[in-house]
């Protein structure tokens, strides 16, 4: 798949989660039933435009209630969307993943690959085990990860402020603190390729999980490879995909796929195998 | 070329999860929050 098509489902896949047009001009959000399903990606269920809910303001919810009770609903969205999917979620269908992707194709000085990259990635774990998951379980009635980390819920925020004068009234100091996160991970992408799906988001931490065993997934055919390193120069995720194929950040975003000369690799439920020779006219991808 | 059979697992797993949740009404929970806006979620507290 090129990357046109994948930018095409992305801009699809965030209208389509955004569908409710007349809230951006209203300030107000909807309320249909529609908001009971959760959607795959990162998408706030206060943004004006959203139809479906956020599962992790709604796993955070369920954890943090008064009163326990196992969240199977919720807790089975996202293993579904995990074991169909893995993260090919934050490739195709998340909204806040597009927007970084849309804000990197700004010309700028660019710098994908660093010492502390691999390491930084381990702090969305902790943020999924600490601010989605333990804590709610003990501070009752908080998402804390909505509350002070959720880039997308501050995005809703700003929406919302335009044309609803109680929200903007109300505007204080946590508003503040999550508008500098935002405006940092917003800068950050003009510099890295999808900084929060990298080292904060949650939501990817979990899909990451099921990389290797979802239905839909990465394939090689080590009898077509010739290691040449084509895959693993086009990465931004910084991955090895020979070594490491359906790591937990593989975000599924094909650039791997369109690199290799030798088309040794595929996205989908079953190995590939074509019987068309390697070109000798293509040459190995630029690395970026 | 085998098809997954783990991940089909899990999606049958997760749609009986979702079929428990729904039957006790979890989706009733996650509609009664989505459909009021979150103070904590856009900044509000």
């Amino acid at each position: 798949m090129d990357n046109r098509k994948r930018f095409s489902i992305q801009a699809v896949a965030a209208l389509l989660q955004n569908a409710n047009f007349k809230g951006f001009f209203s300030g107000k959000i909807y309320s249909g039933p529609l908001k009971q399903i959760c959607v795959p990606g990162l998408n706030c269920y206060s943004c004006p435009g959203a139809l479906g809910a956020c599962p992790l303001g709604s796993l955070q919810n369920s954890l943090s209630a008064l009163k326990f009770r196992f969240p199977y609903y919720v807790v089975g969205m996202l293993l579904f969307f995990g074991a169909f999917l893995g993260r090919a979620v934050c490739g195709f269908l998340c909204p806040f993943g597009w927007i970084q992707e849309l804000i990197h194709r700004i010309p700028f000085f660019k710098r994908n690959r660093f010492r502390a990259d691999r390491p930084l990635r381990n702090i969305k774990y902790i943020i999924l085990a600490l601010l989605v998951i333990i804590l709610p379980l003990t501070v009752k009635l908080t998402p804390l990860f909505c509350k002070y980390l959720c880039p997308a819920g501050t995005s809703a925020g700003i929406l919302l402020a335009v044309n609803n004068t109680l929200v903007s009234s109300r505007l204080g100091f946590l508003f503040t603190w999550k508008a500098v996160i935002l405006g940092i991970i917003l800068v950050a992408s003009l510099i890295i390729w999808r900084p929060f799906c990298k080292y904060l988001c949650p939501l990817g931490a979990i899909y990451g999980l099921f990389n290797r065993f979802s239905l839909i997934r990465m394939h090689i055919d080590p009898e077509r490879c010739i290691s040449c390193g084509s895959c693993s120069a086009a990465c931004r995720m910084n991955i090895d995909p020979v070594r490491e194929i359906n790591h937990a950040e593989c975000i599924r975003c094909g650039d791997c796929v369109r690199a290799c000369p030798c088309s040794a690799l595929n996205l989908g439920m079953r190995q590939k195998r074509t019987q068309t020779e390697i070109s000798p006219d293509h040459a190995p991808f630029d690395a970026r | 070329m085998k098809t997954n059979k783990t991940a089909l697992l899990l999606m049958a797993a997760a749609i009986a999860l979702i079929v428990l949740g729904a039957a006790s009404g979890q989706q009733t929970a996650v509609l009664q929050k989505a459909s009021q806006i979150c103070m904590e979620c856009i900044g509000l507290g």
